[in-house]
């Protein structure tokens, strides 16, 4: 889960510094556009009126800058306080012989005269200088702001901008899980489909181990018989717990709960163990079963399959571990109102290295034990999909003990 | 009826599965079994002539068992044939849905053998009566009789009552595993037997004061603490 956490941390952070970049590189494009375009109007009116000569009503551009406003495309001409066009250079047709108006000059001012796009100019007397451009692509807008919403709008900028990032992390959080979601789905399946192929192949190699128990008289062989046989068992619970465990993982709502009652559900399983197990094994080991008489009929809701398989694993791992043998004890208890089974064994023992990687929580507890320990790991989970508290540890006889308390 | 006349049907696509299935059956006296490798042969079969037991895999070549089991019951032709499905699908959904059907066992691949025959032996024994082929049985200096429901012991004939009969054939049927309490309990009391489990102790004193030489110190009918009990295989 830690390790998780971390993973999520990181993503967040490589989203930000993603966001980040790419309003850098924006900036830096936009900076690019503004600086390298050129101004609307090449030739300003300060130029031509420094250019310009005469007085009194009469006025004439020097040469040079004549022939630039042609070259620039460009015409200007100056009215006077009437509105009267007293000179004019390049001017177009339709703006020739024309009188302006009061309103025509505000119109113009502001938009554009006859379509073209004009700027205008105080010249010192009372008149007016006027730039336009000619066949030009100009777009033009008075901007009107009140104050306090321009400081209103430099205010909220940043903020629209970190919602703006907080909206990208949820949205590609979303995509990566839905995305995660569904490569944990096919691993499910995949493994599920795996397990189911293999299961038929381990019957009939389980059968014919048993038929050539059944029918040999060489000992020798029926030896190897028995061997074969054990290992099948081996693969078996391997294949169940594998399957079991993904779907653990990853599966939600598979497994169906009910009520059961206890003493008489975990009687059947450790008398199924003890039935399927060979006599020199039944020998070495032995089983102590007290279920406090309070609980005899108690009936809890439980999912069988998966108790069945915790309760399966920690005596298969107590038999695994101490294979000279030992008493393997499954107390069902009531303590301060909790129910409590615990599994254990007066065997070895393990040592509390190993005991503190298993009562890890489930993710690092996986990474610490790699594919080893599935049977417990899947015990745990089990513990977990009931919502049990679970203990691993060592107890007065040195052995190895599970509880379960719920 | 005698398990040897007990036809079993196995139906699987599966040849050596069905192969070493049938092996076992008949390692342990079931001697009239047939195997079908697709549902086209397996009604044919079932056509030909009389079945008692089914053991049908789920997914199969030319179809699906379920589907199969379905028509077979809707068809009506043996409304009470017993099926057990033999399935390597082990989801919870996949046997509620078979048990659903009204399908008498559910078997997940890969089975042990002897859990194989032993529920294939419930079920046999639950839809007809099987006659076990032997009727009496040596236990160190008694002889058990199962059809008189005696036992004769230093030459002299103890009866057994109803409840004992019962008990030491159910315990007879399994002998040499453990049987709990519980399913004794349910032998004895079909109709419920939930607080009776000292009955039950009463019962098994008095049958091993019948059967044991020193019913004290128990030979054949061991107690197996917590558990249930078992008979030894003598």
């Amino acid at each position: 889960m830690r390790i998780r956490g971390e993973r999520r941390a990181q993503f967040i952070i490589n989203i930000l510094l993603c966001a980040i970049v790419i309003l850098f590189i924006d900036l830096i494009i936009y900076s690019i556009i503004v600086h390298e375009s050129q101004d609307v109007y090449e030739t300003s009116a300060g130029e031509i009126m420094n250019n310009m000569t005469g007085d009194k009503g009469k006025f004439s551009l020097s040469v040079e800058e004549s022939v630039k406003l042609h070259s620039n495309n460009e015409f200007a001409f100056i009215i006077d306080k009437e509105g009267k066009t007293v000179w004019s250079e390049n001017l177009p047709d339709d703006l020739k012989n024309r009188q302006y108006t009061l309103q025509d000059v505000a119109k113009f001012s502001r938009y554009y005269l006859e379509d073209y796009p004009v700027h205008t100019y105080v010249v010192d007397d009372g008149g007016l200088l006027i730039i336009g451009k000619l066949n030009s692509k100009i777009w033009k807008y008075t901007l009107e702001y009140d104050v306090n919403n321009l400081l209103l709008f430099v205010k909220i900028t940043p903020l629209v901008l970190v919602v703006n990032i907080i909206l990208l992390i949820f949205i590609s959080l979303k995509l990566y899980k839905s995305k995660q979601r569904r490569r944990e789905e096919e691993r499910v399946e995949w493994i599920a489909g795996v397990s189911h192929d293999i299961r038929t192949p381990l019957a009939i190699i389980l059968g014919n181990a048993q038929m050539i128990l059944n029918e040999s008289s060489d000992d020798r062989i029926k030896n190897k018989a028995e061997i074969i046989d054990k290992q099948g068992v081996r693969i078996r619970a391997l294949v169940e717990n594998l399957n079991l465990s993904s779907k653990l993982d990853f599966g939600t709502g598979r497994f169906i709960k009910k009520q059961v009652q206890m003493s008489v559900f975990i009687r059947k399983i450790l008398t199924n163990i003890i039935n399927t197990l060979d006599e020199d094994t039944v020998s070495k080991f032995e089983f102590d079963l007290n279920i406090e008489e309070g609980l005899q009929g108690k009936t809890f809701l439980i999912n069988e399959e998966l108790v069945e398989r915790a309760i399966i694993n920690l005596i298969n791992n107590s038999m695994k571990y101490n294979e000279e043998g030992c008493t393997i004890s499954i107390n069902l208890n009531e303590n301060n109102k909790n129910t409590v089974l615990e599994i254990k064994d007066n065997g070895q023992g393990v040592n509390r290295d190993f005991l503190q990687k298993i009562n890890k929580k489930s993710y690092a507890f996986e990474k610490s034990m790699g594919n080893h320990g599935l049977g417990l790991k899947i015990v745990k989970k089990v513990a977990g999909y009931h919502r049990w508290k679970i203990e691993f540890l060592e107890n007065d006889e040195g052995g190895f003990s599970c509880r379960m308390q719920w | 009826m005698e398990k040897k006349d007990c036809k079993i049907l196995i139906i699987d696509d599966e040849r050596e599965l069905a192969g070493v299935v049938a092996d076992i059956l008949k390692n342990e006296g079931y001697s009239n079994v047939e195997s079908a490798f697709s549902l086209k042969e397996a009604n044919e079969k079932i056509k030909k002539c009389q079945v008692h037991l089914i053991l049908l895999d789920v997914m199969l070549g030319d179809g699906n068992g379920f589907d199969f089991y379905e028509r077979l019951k809707n068809e009506g032709i043996f409304p009470k044939l017993p099926v057990i499905f033999l399935s390597a699908r082990d989801e919870d959904e996949s046997r509620l849905h078979g048990l659903g059907l009204g399908a008498d066992d559910y078997i997940t691949k890969p089975f042990l053998p002897k859990e194989l025959l032993l529920r294939i032996g419930a079920v046999i024994r639950r839809c007809y009566t099987i006659d076990e082929n032997i009727s009496e049985v040596i236990l160190g200096e008694s002889l058990v009789s199962l059809d008189g429901g005696t036992v004769r012991k230093n030459g002299e004939d103890i009866t057994l009552t109803a409840k004992e009969l019962t008990l030491f054939s159910a315990l007879y049927r399994n002998r040499g595993r453990i049987v709990t309490t519980d399913i004794l309990c349910e032998e004895l009391w079909p109709d419920g037997s939930y607080g009776l489990e000292n009955s039950l102790i009463v019962h098994m004193r008095h049958l091993r004061e019948k059967i044991e030489k020193n019913p004290s110190k128990p030979v054949f009918l061991k107690t197996v603490r917590g558990l249930g009990y078992k008979l030894e295989r003598a």
